[in-house]
């Protein structure tokens, strides 16, 4: 009976990570290729439907660690996710007037090469049992480069909004109400910018010991 | 006896060993270990019997009270034990006083004091009837936690990490902060008098049954039992484990029946469930003790800490 389940769970896990390979594909060319013929203003317009889709689907990784499907723990995803989808449909989606900044060219393209990288790294290994060395090093490398550009993009978009999120109070509540509470969506951005400042240090850390390992590892097979 | 003394890595941490009178208790080796090792006093010893490598097996830890005779299994000469430091430690009426001692002078403080301006609220405010019977309240219940602390617990273990200061009193000062902030908020809106007489007066009765807990809970532990586990009986013990978290609980829903601020629901909520890990645990460890083998009366069908939930 167990065999017929990991049949399933591997067809699953080979259609979800290819389909969303190609969504983050489509993000990583479309932002491009805008950027070159229009100018950094117009790539969250062309690259908002794969964009949204992608990275949303991110959330049905979180179910496969609960459930487990797949063996990456959930305090290690769950934070990666949230801020993902924070600065996506939080800041992106939620106040227009950031979209036509710069940083949003720089943080499209950093999370896609990230996950085209990644997607088909898992694609590969659940279809065929193993990934190419070369991809396994690109998965272990290219965040070098690409959590500086990612982060510095991220932290630069929540920063720049603070000023539309002050402005329009959006997602806050003031008192007075029944309920005798308030919530300030532009303290909870200043908030998360602070995360930042120990986070990022933490987090890339983590990825060079994963490196280290990983890269061992491989050497040794 | 010689008692040899080492550290989980093999060193010996007492050179040459100790030499104790063969009636002496565990109580009497931390003495001496502590005498000779200067830094360790007896409550950040932790003792245990050594384990076979690679065993899966817990260590057997030795306790104060006991005999060092009771751990030498027939080899009455020479008996090794294996010490781990369990860091600086606080006793734990220290650790419970400075905990509520936060959350008693901070609601206070966003009473009496003009704080709102920081946050941008000008101009004199209304004081509503029910912010006034809240802090009265508020205070109470934790200044009868700090009297209990000092005249009725009787404490399982003597002492608790120093680490566990800074945590504890993150908890406790940071959310007696966020309720007292909203309570005495300028734009505070009171619910209506009977619902606010329902709340505080449902809240005071659920407090006086939990003060009536702690005296059950103080005389279950006798002062010479030394951490021997009893079935907990009598008033609401009977029906539910842990009835003096179940009292705490429902006080703090009294209040917020009373004050209604999402704050006051969110930290009882969160307080809830960190009693209910402690609940669960507790049950369990009665229910493992209590088996009704060998002679041990066997632990009767209750709830653990929520009827009818859990």
């Amino acid at each position: 009976m167990a065999g017929i389940f990991s049949i399933f769970r591997r067809i699953y896990l080979t259609i979800y990570n290819w389909t969303v390979f190609i969504g983050w594909l489509q993000v990583f060319y479309l932002s491009v290729k805008t950027l070159k013929e229009s100018g950094h203003e117009h790539v969250y317009a062309a690259v908002e439907k794969p964009l949204l889709w992608a990275q949303s689907a991110a959330v049905l990784e979180i179910l496969h660690g609960l459930i487990g499907l797949v063996r990456s723990p959930v305090s290690a995803t769950l934070p990666q996710i949230s801020s993902r989808l924070y600065v996506l449909w939080g800041i992106l989606w939620s106040f227009p007037e950031i979209r036509t900044h710069f940083l949003v060219s720089s943080l499209v393209i950093s999370w896609s090469i990230t996950e085209i990288i990644r997607y088909s790294f898992f694609g590969l290994k659940e279809a065929f049992g193993s990934a190419p060395s070369w991809l396994l090093w690109l998965r272990y490398s290219t965040f070098l480069i690409m959590y500086p550009t990612g982060i510095s993009s991220e932290v630069g978009l929540i920063y720049n909004a603070l000023p539309f999120m002050k402005e329009s109070s959006k997602y806050s509540i003031r008192m007075p109400n029944k309920w005798n509470f308030s919530f300030d969506y532009y303290y909870l951005a200043l908030g998360i910018l602070g995360v930042y400042v120990p986070g990022t240090p933490h987090l890339y850390g983590y990825m060079l010991g994963q490196r280290k390992k990983a890269l061992a590892k491989a050497k040794s097979e | 006896m010689k008692v040899v003394v080492t550290t989980r890595s093999g060193r010996e941490l007492v050179k040459g060993g100790l030499e104790l009178s063969d009636s002496a208790t565990v109580a009497d080796l931390q003495e001496a270990i502590h005498k000779r090792t200067k830094k360790y006093c007896p409550s950040r010893q932790r003792l245990t019997l050594p384990l076979p490598p690679g065993s899966k097996e817990k260590p057997t830890v030795l306790h104060y009270k006991k005999s060092l005779k009771e751990y030498t299994d027939g080899n009455v000469d020479t008996l090794t034990v294996v010490f781990k430091d369990l860091g600086p430690q606080v006793k734990y009426s220290t650790l419970f006083f400075w905990e509520y001692l936060g959350p008693l002078i901070l609601f206070p403080i966003f009473y009496y004091y003009p704080v709102y301006q920081f946050f941008g609220y000008e101009g004199k405010r209304v004081i509503y009837p029910v912010q006034t019977y809240a802090l009265y309240y508020w205070c109470f219940h934790y200044f009868k936690r700090i009297m209990e602390t000092f005249f009725v617990h009787r404490f399982s273990h003597a002492t608790s990490p120093l680490s566990n200061v800074f945590r504890n009193c993150a908890y406790y000062w940071s959310f007696g902060a966020f309720v007292a902030y909203y309570v005495n908020h300028p734009l505070y809106t009171p619910v209506n008098d009977l619902q606010m007489k329902i709340g505080f007066g449902f809240g005071l009765l659920c407090q006086i049954a939990n003060f009536y807990c702690h005296i059950l809970l103080r005389n279950l532990r006798g002062a010479d039992s030394g951490g021997g586990y009893q079935i907990p009986r009598g008033f609401l013990f009977n029906i539910v484990t842990c009835a003096n978290y179940t009292t705490e609980i429902y006080q703090w829903l009294g209040f917020n029946i009373a004050t209604q601020t999402v704050a006051g629901y969110i930290f009882m909520v969160v307080a809830a469930s960190i009693m209910t890990n402690w609940a669960l645990a507790k049950h369990r460890r009665l229910k493992k003790l209590f088996d009704g083998r060998e002679g041990r009366p066997r632990y009767p069908r209750r709830w653990v800490i929520l009827p009818p939930f859990l």
